[in-house]
């Protein structure tokens, strides 16, 4: 994996529509939601429910395409693309790799959340 | 129309949009973008919700998620389709690169438009620049209708939607024109000729569209109306008979009350003929104009300016007298040469001042 936690280039268009408090507080959403959603995944996964999987899938993706973040972006879609075609069957590793993305991303996130205060 | 016009009002400014998604970091960034141009922003967390906003209040464009629980877009998409009040407001559909099949299926259904997420600004901004501008002049068009038809018609047309092209129709169409009205603005203030005017108007399109016909046209002084296009009426014919001689009633009761008033009194002539026109929408599909023409439309017109010669205030020709049957008596005026037409025209007049029979 060569790609950057955080597309720089996205990064920085995300910065500059926007302003400091306005980025506190989507990272602050983010931070939030996203453990969340991985929750959902897992749980999802054990009850073998397709369709919880799948949506959870999909909002991690779009919240993390939004900043940049898309390493993450892309194990979400390969999820979200695996319970597309109806199955929960190799989710497991994908999950893992969802969850492991994210724990690399929250750091960098938190890290920029205090430089912005 | 003046600038006091709620509608041309509305048409300046900013707009008020819904942010339909489930996933509240978009409905922040989309928020954050939209108020940053300028809009009011409501959100609505799920498809459900969004509905009952779009129910309550009055939204310029709606941004919607396909992907939500409880009503996703293609749901909320299909009761917007299904919905009179709704269907106009234009849908700007926000999706994922990955979900474009979703996407092409949400035109197909009626939405107008598709952003890509992660979201960029600068098409954020066309996209709605654009969909706001389309929907303003809708609004103008609706708004048009609504002035020159019957709400029965407008409603009609509303709900199916226009097509440019022609058809030829059996109609009856009417001209109607104030008699010396160019004497009088000179001899009279503008604040009261236009007053007057509006009066004038008030009074012959009540006639006209409460014997189910439509304002076509108003010229200066003049009013082309239609019976029986855009949307069939049974008995067509009568209906504008009747509707002629409410006018010159109306009229009537009108100078009566300048009398008193000593306020400017007026006379009108009305022209009707029956028969084939071309009827259709004509101009762009972002501004047309219902229009009718031929043969039929022509006689209409000639008809009403030979009321200053017979100095009769209706005159029909032989279609109509011949639909009308007797529901009035008319007067035989015999063959006349109407200006423009090659062949003489038998001319009939329908005395005022007799109730009609139905």
């Amino acid at each position: 994996m060569t790609d950057p936690i955080v597309d720089p280039e996205a990064w920085e268009t995300m910065k500059a529509i926007t302003d400091p408090a306005f980025m506190i507080e989507l990272i602050d959403v983010y931070l939030s939601d996203s453990p969340d959603l991985i929750d959902q995944m897992q749980r999802g996964f054990a009850a073998s429910d397709i369709d919880v999987v799948r949506r959870a899938a999909h909002s991690l993706k779009s919240n993390s395409a939004s900043f940049g973040a898309n390493r993450l972006a892309d194990a979400c879609r390969d999820l979200e693309m695996l319970a597309k075609g109806n199955t929960l069957q190799g989710a497991d590793p994908l999950i893992a790799r969802v969850a492991a993305e994210y724990e690399a991303l929250a750091p960098f996130l938190m890290e920029q959340k205090n430089e912005f205060e | 129309m003046n600038s006091n016009d709620p509608l041309l009002r509305q048409n300046t400014g900013p707009g008020h949009i819904l942010v339909i998604d489930d996933n509240k970091m978009m409905r922040l960034l989309l928020a954050r973008g939209l108020e940053q141009q300028g809009h009011t922003v409501v959100m609505a967390e799920n498809g459900r919700r969004g509905l009952e906003l779009l129910r309550a209040q009055s939204f310029d464009i709606v941004l919607l998620d396909i992907e939500m629980p409880e009503m996703n877009g293609y749901q909320v998409l299909e009761a917007i389709a299904n919905d009179l009040k709704l269907r106009e407001i234009p849908v700007i559909m926000t999706s994922s690169l990955d979900e474009i099949n979703g996407v092409a299926r949400c035109i197909e259904m009626g939405a107008e438009d598709y952003l890509f997420k992660p979201l960029n600004p600068i098409l954020l901004r066309a996209r709605i620049v654009s969909s706001l501008e389309k929907k303003r002049l809708r609004d103008q068009q609706r708004q048009m209708i609504r002035r020159f038809a019957t709400s029965e018609v407008a409603d009609e047309l509303l709900a199916k939607g226009f097509s440019l092209g022609g058809q030829v129709i059996e109609a009856t169409v009417m001209f109607s024109d104030v008699r010396s009205f160019t004497t009088l603005t000179e001899s009279h203030p503008a604040s009261e000729i236009i007053e007057l005017l509006n009066n004038y108007y008030s009074l012959m399109f009540e006639a006209i569209n409460g014997q189910g016909g439509v304002v076509n046209q108003i010229i200066g002084d003049g009013i082309m109306a239609l019976f029986g296009a855009p949307t069939p009426l049974p008995e067509a014919p009568k209906a504008a008979v009747r509707a002629s001689l409410e006018m010159v009633e109306m009229i009537d009761l009108f100078n009566q009350q300048q009398a008193v008033l000593g306020g400017i009194q007026i006379k009108i002539g009305v022209g009707i003929a029956t028969g084939q026109v071309v009827a259709g929408y004509t101009g762009t599909m972002q501004r047309a104009t219902y229009t009718c023409i031929g043969d039929t439309v022509n006689l209409a017109a000639r008809l009403e300016s030979y009321t200053k010669t017979l100095l009769k205030p209706i005159l029909i020709e032989e279609n109509t007298r011949q639909a009308i049957g007797d529901m009035v008596e008319v007067i035989d005026h015999g063959p006349a040469e109407l200006k423009g037409k090659t062949r003489t025209v038998n001319v009939y007049s329908v005395p005022v001042g007799q109730t009609a029979r139905s």
